[in-house]
Parts: C-alpha cells; structure tokens; sequence
C-alpha cells in the first residue's frame, strides 16, 4: 500500500508543479534556517568528550578580597582560575586520578634560520595527564612521561600546524626545538585534534586558536614564566621576585582533576574544602566558604559557551519553521480539499477513511523529504560561509556533524507531518455521499 | 463596506484565516525581535571611542636577543624607538602603551577614593607622554604628562594620573575633579588627578568601558615593547611600509607586529556583523515567505469561492465590490494578527531578554514593524483580490 | 440480496429537519434488475447512498446479501462498498489524472490483492467494455459512453455482488446511453444483482421491475407488468448477440 500511496502522491505532485515548487520551497527554507543556527548552537553546546566530560572537573576556589566579589554585583562569583599554591596544593590530594594545572605563557620559538626568523608564540604547559585526560590523539610519538614531568625534562610535544611549520610535516620525534633559551626534544605531534570549542581553557574566548606547542608544567618556576592568558588578583603580589608572585593571591591558570566515580567525587570536594578550612586559619580565603569542582558540561553551560546571538538566532529559526509549517498547512489544506470530489470517489470504491488519511500523509511526508534535503543542502553551503566569519581559527568545524543531519532530517519529517495532519485529517472525514453528483 | 457580513462568511474559513493570523503574528514577533538585536549591534557598532581610530596603528616589538634582560637597555630601545617613530614621514605621534583601542578589553583595577563611597572598577594603562597626542583627545581640565611626572626608575609608582570625564563624572558629580588622590583598592600608591579627557570609550567585559585612569611611564613586560602611532590622514600606507626597517634600525633582534586599529576594530565587530547578516537575511526571507504564504492561501481560497464569487457578480456586486470584498478580508486577517503579533513580539522579547540578550523592545518599533507587515499583507492580497475581481458572473449559470 | 425495512433518513440543519426517506422498505432479489424511479426530491439519491453504504441512517433495517449492515462502523462500511457493492455514476467519476489502467486498478488496491491479480482483473474487465486498447490513455481523451464503460469496467474487476447505477446514461446521448444500457443487461444477465435509479422512463424499461419513490418512500403504481417484459427479453437477446 506504501508503494501505491507513494505514487499516487508524485502524481498529484506532479500535477501543480507551482503550488508543489512552493510546498517543497516552504519546507526548504524552514529547514535550512533552522537547521543553520541549530547547527551553529549545537557546536558550541556538543560535548567535546563524549562518555567521558562527565568525569573530568574544573576546580575554582574563592580566595578573592574579603569585602568584594570577584564580579562585585553578584556575591555568589568567584575566580575563574586558581593561583599557583592552590595548584600546587591540589596536585597532592592523592584523590584524583589523573589531574594537571595548566596556563599559557609566550616563548619566542627559533626555527632553522633557512626556514623563518624567530617568532613568538603560545606555549601552553600542563602535566602529561592534559593529554590522556582530554583524549589528545597522536600522528607521532605520544605525551611525555612522568619523569619528564617531574624533573622537568627538556621536551615538548608540537600539533600538526606547527610540525608543518617547522619541520614540514615529516616526523620530528626526536628532533629539536629551540624555545627562548633551551633546547626541547620532541617527543609527540598531536594529530586531528580541534573541538569546536577550547573547553580547557574557557577563560577567553571558547572558540580562540589551541596552543600549538606544549610543554612541562614545572618549567614554570625555572623559566619564570608569566602567563599570556588571564590573570586577575585583587590585590598584588607583596614583592618583586618571581616567588612572591607564585605565592601571591593572583589567579591565573586552570585546575584539571579527572573523578570517574561519585565516591572519588564527594572526597574530592571535601578535600577541597578541608584544604581551603586550613588556609583559613593562615588568613587567607576570608571570604565565606565557596569552592566549585565543576563537570565540563556543566561548566560549558555555566559559562555560558553558546554566545548569545546564536542562542537567539537558534530559538527564532525555530519559530521562522513554524511560519513555514503554518503556511504549509494552508496550501495544503488548499490543495487536498481541491480533492475532494477525487476523494470521494475513491471512499466510494471503499477506501476507508484511515487508507485516504495515509494517502495524504505521504504527499505531505514526501513534500517534507523533498524539501528537507533541499534545505539541508543549502544549510551545508551556509555553514560553510558563516565558518568564514564565525570561526576564524577553525571555518571547517562549522558544518553539519551527523547528528545534525539527523536532527534535520527528524525535523522535516515532523514538519511534514504535523503541517499535513490537519490537512489529511479534513479531507479524509469527508463523506463520500454529499459529493457524488460533484465534478 | 459592512464588516458585519464579511465577517459572517469569513467563520466558514476559519481555519485558512486563523494560519494566515498566526503566521502574521509569528512574523510581526520574529521581525521586530530580529530588527531589534540589528539596532542593537548597529548601535555597539556607531559608538565613538573618541580617538582618531582610523589613523592608529599599533605595533609589538618582540625581543629574542639576550640584551633585552637589561631593563636600562630597554630603557635606550624605548627612546630610540620612539624618536625613530616619529621621525618617519607622516607619523604625528607615537606612545609606548599597552593601551589598544577596540581589542575588546584591556587592564583594568580595584581602586578607591575620597568621595566615593565603594571601591571602584575602571581601566588603567600606563603611557608615555604623547598618548593623548596619539589618541586625538582633548584634556578638558588640567595638563597631560611631563618628562617629570615618569619616575627615573620604571619599578617605582607614579603619583599622578590622568581620567576620563565619565569616571570623574561617576566618582565626585559636577565638582572639580583635578588635585583629588586616587588609590589602589587596599588604599596604597595615592595618584593625584592632574587632567581629564573628554572622550574615552572601549568595550570591556565588565562595564567599565568609559573609565580609565592613564598613568605615566612605558609599559612592558616579558612579551615584549608595544607602541600605539597616529599616523596623518592618508599616510597610513607609507608609515606602514617605513615601520619595520625604521625599527630594525634601532635593533634588529625583535620581531615586529603591526596591527591599525581600523583591522583591530573590524576583528572586534565580526560577530556583531554577522548577527547583522544573518538577521537581515532572516528578516527578508520570512517577510517573503509570509507574502507568499497569504498569496497562496488567499488565492486557493479565491479559487474555491469561484462560483460563489460568480452568483455575487450576477446578482449585481461589481468588479469594485468584489475587490473591496477579498481586501477587506484580508484586513480585518492581517489586523487580528497584528495585535496578536504585538503580543507575541513582548513575549518573545521576554523570552530572549530573560535567556540571552538584554535589550528591552522600544514601542516605536513595534508600530512600524505593524504598519510594514500590514502593507506588506495588503500586496500579497492585492493579485488573487484581481483575480477574484475577473470572475465572470455567468460561472454563477454554470452547472457542473 | 438488499433488504430494506422501515429505513428513515433525516438530514438535519439548525433550523430544518428535511425527512429524506420515511419508511422505507424495498427487497430486491438476487440476481435482478430493479429501476428505482421518482421526481426530484423524492430521495433517489438518499436511498442510493444508504444502499451503497455511502451513507449511514437513522433507523430500521438494512440487510445485504444475508448480513445486517445497518450498523456498521466507517472502515466496515469501506470494505463492504470495496468489495460487494460496484457503483456507476451519472458523471462517470474516473480520476482524471490516472490512465484508464489505472482508474480501474483504484478499488482493487484498496482490497489488497497481489499486483497478478489485479492486472489479470481488469485486462478481463476492460476486455468486456471494449476497451484494453485503449488502457494508457487518459480519461479526458475518451468520449462520454467510453467513460462510462471505463467506470463499469471498473464494476466489473471487483466482481461485486450488487451493482448500483446512478442515472448512468444520464450524462450520454441516446446512441451511448443505448450502448450502455445493453452492457448492463448483459452484466445482469450474467448474473449480477443491478439497482439503478433513473429518470428516463427509456432505461427504465429496461429493468425488470419498476419502483417508485415518492416523498422518501416507495410507492405502489400498480405498473401493468405485461407491456414490459416482452420487448425487454427481446433487446437483450439482439445485443447480445
């Protein structure tokens, strides 16, 4: 019956090539603009690890001035990042199972003079759990090993734009890179690796460009490296060494632990909390007790990664395809009571009433495919346009991943179908005997 | 034209005329929303900094050579940086700051002042002495910097600074700003107003963008020496081009990054632009698609009433009735939809207001979202209303 | 074959109660050809539609082929019409966008018979109106009689018990109401039960008996049966040939 619906359905179709190009352009568009700015919503709010963002926290502790909140009007705000002894505090809880803290910092990279002049650069330093906690992949080589980390070695691990760069592509492991003053090994090159979003470090922009070149974290104090990233402190360091600015109440790096347990996760906040009670009685943290050990999801949607625009843009797309739907409706309705005396004739000969409303539910459903893939097609062309100016780090992560083709899919078929119910329902209620005599 | 019949005969059309309402309505929420949030960018977009932004250009001197660990060697490069920079041919002025204009943010801290009851929030930038020259802002009240007013040694605090006349303004009313002490949050490094700038903006995350505190002396750090230049108008190609050997010059173990502010700008706007486009694309599609929508469905309905239409010519309605008829319809639709479309745009706005943005819906762009849908209700009407009006009235004679 | 006993049909609207058939009761037998007759009005049409189940009514009784069918739900009502009742409209009602082939193809989709049968049925059909030739063309480019033969056709691929006409040659000239005519003699005398509301007294002729509907009800003229039967005999055994 399928089959007969089907065709019964392209013929009527065919019939009003007008009226069935505007169906078919009606759907198309309310398909293609919603799924456009679902899509853009979607890449902000998708998880970037799936399975496994739920076990991996970002930890903040409120160790701001005692008479102010870290945003003055809303007292419940506290840093965005942690100082460098609260790190170092919390790499000793013994509770996580993989953690690191982590910052970016400028380094001027040298490359073989043949190949370009010294340039500067973010270097981003973390432990080597940044890399198997994030689920880095490797084209070559792999993360450095924990002696590395502890002594801390001269090595470092390049991604593929800067491989590119400096060694053009080929595998570097082992060769090495001058940074600022030393020589690093390479021991790694990340491969295809670009969430749309830089959910490590949210405190600039969640789409800015990833570090391409990373190194130990404890090269930090030898170094005496500054950050390139945020730092905020609502009171200075109290002198001018290096030291007194690693122990000072300035905040400027992030704190990774990965908890893949409830148990794991209320000890890891007790933890916190004791160590932040302790820190008390020394006179710091004045303010009332407030630390967050928050999940990436969560935290993507504290911090609100979605920008507003888009937020707005993804709820009046939604209702831009109801206006489609509504006018699908009418034309529908237009063309099916047009049928009617067709209908009756076919009631007469005994299709029931459910066989009619089935027959028009395919033209509608057909309608709603057509017009779909039309819109699908012209959502991928937009995306990639928009790419060229929303995302200017990574155009190509502005596209249709298969989720999205699904949910736009779903979509068209729920438009059809809920834009040709009342239609289908209408005609089929008709009664067969009032519309004999009529041509 | 009696409503009353037009509105009797239009209940058998219930349902075609409630979807053209709610597709009215839907497209009166939608489009005045969307031409709000336009307005909105727009309005981000048109706001004056204050400084000759077309013709500012920063530039980063990065050092790799091992010199630069010698802050008095620094000190040298600074000058004859400086010097060299406005040696060049159609360079008006140059300052060693940080301070870059439309960057969308900046540094900025906790200070406090007699007078002002909380601790404040507002920018800071440290500058040499020509800044206000690079800016193009006229001090108002008092003086700009002297060579005097920069300690010898860059470690020690200043003592003087210079505000913008929004911060003076928030901080102390109408009284004389000049010779009052502002501190640091925990009430040390005292500076002393000596000038107020008229015009000072720049987008902050925090709403700050009109308070700054300038302050004299370079800055740098570790990152590396940058400049801000205003160039004259017109010579910004040639600056541009003279910059890097001028500076290599003085020393070539650096790496230069030159940035006008025009491109920082646009860089800062790319959203906003885009918002722009989308929204106008979006708004220009479903004002068409809501035409089309009551063009079509006014025509099927035309369509079906043909022989109706046909008994109404013959019993003696003219072309005129028949027209006024169908555009009366249609205006007592579109009517209903606009109100309830007045509705719905306050609900949407509610919606976005509450979830995203935070621009409240102005009235005045609700009546003239109101009055361009009405219009544009009224064309889309106009060709099935002919069509209607050609009915010949002997369809009415007609039996099959 | 059709029984109707004390049928009452009323068609109400907010301010009218019109009683389209009033006690109604008529049997027809298997395998004969009854005209129903009448003026306008006089609810032809209501008792066509309540016979074909195209319509339900308010009370009394409706037996067809042995089954109660007065009360039946919708879908019921379909399959019954689908499967033992044909009907032949006075406006033919072909679906102008399908092929002949296919219009005659419509009431066997919705019984569900594989895609061999259904072509075996209406080959055969269209072979018995004299049409198979014509199978690809469309409605539209067929004449009037040919329609009609195209809508008995389709009648006959379903094989119903009852067939019931509706002015059939009431759209056609003479010459094609007559070709029309002898093809439903034939198919009656085939053996199909055949109720066929007219007004051309020509047609009704042709039946074997007459009934008369007045005021919604059948009516007793007390028709002189021997002036009819002779030439009726007569007609179809010349067409038939």
């Amino acid at each position: 019956m399928l089959g007969y619906n089907v065709k019964i359905a392209l013929k009527s179709l065919r019939r009003n090539p007008i009226l069935t190009s505007l169906l078919i352009g009606a759907i198309a568009l309310g398909i293609c603009v919603s799924t456009t700015f679902i899509a853009l919503r979607h890449l902000f709010e998708k998880d970037p690890l799936p399975g496994k963002s739920q076990t991996l926290f970002y930890v903040r502790l409120d160790n701001w001035d005692p008479q102010r909140a870290y945003v003055a009007e809303d007292p419940k705000s506290l840093p965005s990042q942690v100082t460098y002894r609260d790190a170092m505090a919390l790499m000793k809880s013994g509770i996580a199972t993989q953690q690191t803290p982590t910052y970016k910092t400028r380094l001027f990279v040298h490359p073989d003079p043949k190949v370009s002049r010294p340039f500067s650069e973010n270097i981003r330093l973390a432990y080597r759990d940044f890399f198997t906690m994030f689920n880095v992949p490797f084209q070559y080589g792999g993360a450095w090993d924990k002696a590395a980390d502890a002594k801390p070695e001269q090595v470092i691990v390049l991604d593929q734009t800067m491989n590119q760069k400096l060694f053009g592509g080929a595998n570097s492991i082992g060769r090495t890179v001058r940074l600022g003053e030393r020589n690093y090994k390479v021991v790694g090159v990340i491969g295809d690796w670009r969430p749309a979003v830089k959910f490590y470090d949210m405190t600039q922009s969640v789409t800015a460009e990833f570090e391409h070149v990373f190194m130990p974290f404890n090269f930090t104090r030898p170094l005496e490296l500054t950050p390139s990233g945020n730092s905020d402190g609502w009171k200075g360091p109290d002198g001018d060494s290096y030291d007194s600015f690693l122990n000072s109440e300035v905040v400027w790096m992030q704190f990774w632990a990965e908890l893949p347990t409830a148990e794991k996760q209320a000890a890891y906040r007790q933890y916190v909390d004791n160590y932040v009670r302790d820190q008390k009685k020394l006179g710091r943290f004045q303010r009332p007790l407030h630390n967050e050990v928050t999940s990436i999801p969560d935290l993507m949607k504290e911090l609100n990664a979605v920008p507003p625009a888009v937020k707005s843009m993804s709820i009046v797309s939604m209702l831009f395809l109801v206006v489609c739907s509504l006018n699908l409706v009418g034309l529908l309705l237009g063309k099916f009571l047009a049928r009617i005396p067709e209908v009756s004739v076919r009631r007469a000969l005994g299709a029931s009433r459910l066989q009619v409303f089935w027959q028009h539910v395919v033209e509608c459903e057909l309608v709603g495919i057509a017009g779909g893939a039309i819109g699908l097609l012209l959502s991928m062309g937009i995306l990639r346009l928009i790419g060229k100016f929303a995302h200017q780090q990574a155009p190509e992560l502005v596209r249709l991943d298969g989720e999205m083709v699904l949910i736009s899919i779903f979509l068209s078929l729920v438009a059809g179908l809920l834009a040709g119910l009342y239609p289908s329902w209408r005609v089929c209620s008709v009664a067969p005997a009032m519309q004999l005599k009529v041509q | 034209m009696p409503i009353g019949p037009i509105l009797r005969a239009m209940q058998h059309n219930r349902t075609r005329f409630a979807l053209i309402i709610l597709e009215i309505a839907i497209t009166l929420a939608i489009v005045t929303n969307a031409v709000n949030m336009i307005l909105d960018e727009r309005t981000k977009m048109q706001k004056q900094s204050g400084f000759d932004d077309e013709n500012l250009l920063f530039v980063g001197a990065q050092p790799f050579a091992p010199e630069f660990k010698e802050q008095t060697y620094v000190e040298k490069i600074v000058h004859a940086d400086l010097r060299a920079l406005e040696s060049i041919p159609g360079v008006k002025a140059a300052s060693a700051t940080y301070f870059l204009p439309w960057q969308g943010g900046g540094s900025s801290g906790v200070w406090k002042t007699a007078g002002y009851p909380d601790k404040f929030q507002a920018q800071r930038y440290p500058a040499t002495q020509n800044i206000f020259n690079v800016l193009g802002v006229h001090l108002v009240q008092g003086r700009g910097f002297t060579e005097n007013d920069t300690p010898a040694d860059p470690n020690t605090s200043t003592t003087v600074t210079v505000i913008s006349r929004a911060l003076a303004k928030k901080l102390w009313g109408d009284a004389n700003p000049i010779g009052r002490v502002i501190t640091d949050g925990e009430g040390d490094t005292p500076r002393t107003v000596i000038g107020v700038i008229d015009q000072f903006y720049n987008p902050y995350a925090w709403n700050i963008h009109e308070y700054v505190l300038f302050t004299p002396g370079r800055a740098y750090d570790s990152n590396g020496q940058p400049y801000l230049i205003r160039v004259e108008p017109g010579a910004m190609k040639s600056v541009v081009s003279q910059l890097e050997p001028r500076l290599v010059q003085v020393n070539s173990g650096r790496v230069f990054r030159l940035l006008t502010i025009a491109e920082v700008k646009d860089g800062f706007f790319a959203s906003g632009k885009l918002v722009i486009r989308a929204m106008t694309a979006v708004i220009v599609v479903l004002v068409f698609v809501t035409a089309l929508g009551i063009l079509g469905i006014t025509s099927l309905s035309v369509a079906e009433r043909t022989k109706q239409i046909g008994t109404r010519r013959a019993l003696g309605a003219t072309k005129g009735d028949i027209l006024k008829h169908v555009l009366a319809e249609n205006w007592i639709v579109t009517t209903i939809g606009l109100i309830l479309g007045v509705i719905a745009t306050y609900a949407l706005n509610y919606a976005l207001v509450a979830n995203v943005t935070d621009t409240k819906m102005p009235w005045y762009l609700v009546g003239v979202g109101m009055v361009l849908l009405w219009l544009n209700g009224l064309v889309a009407t106009i060709p099935p209303a002919l069509r209607a009006a050609r009915v010949a009235p002997a369809i009415a004679t007609r039996s099959v | 074959m059709l029984e109707m006993h004390n049928i009452r049909k009323i068609y109400r609207t907010v301010t009218i109660e019109t009683h389209a058939l009033e006690d109604f009761s008529l049997v027809v037998n298997s395998g004969e050809f009854v005209a129903v007759m009448g003026p306008s009005g006089s609810g032809k049409t209501t008792f066509l539609n309540v016979a074909g189940l195209l319509d339900t009514f308010d009370s009394g009784t409706y037996t067809l082929d042995g089954k109660d069918v007065s009360r039946l739900s919708d879908s019921e009502m379909s399959r019954i019409r689908n499967r033992a009742i044909g009907f032949v409209f006075q406006s033919f009602n072909l679906i102008p966008d399908l092929n002949i082939f296919d219009n005659v193809d419509v009431p066997l989709r919705y019984r569900g018979l594989s895609a061999s049968d259904r072509k075996d049925r209406i080959e055969r059909s269209l072979d018995m109106v004299g049409l198979s030739s014509r199978r690809k063309h469309l409605p539209s480019q067929l004449s009037g009689g040919q329609q009609q033969r195209v809508a008995i056709a389709r009648v006959l691929a379903g094989d119903p018990k009852l067939i019931l006409a509706d002015e059939p040659t009431g759209n056609l000239d003479s010459l094609m109401a007559r070709e029309i005519m002898d093809l439903l003699d034939r198919i009656n005398a085939a053996g199909t039960t055949i109720v066929m509301v007219t007004h051309s007294p020509e047609c009704a002729v042709r039946a074997q008996r007459q009934i008369h509907v007045l005021d919604g009800k059948v009516v007793d003229l007390d028709m002189p049966r021997i002036s009819l039967a002779a030439p009726a005999g007569a007609g179809i055994a010349s067409t038939l040939g």
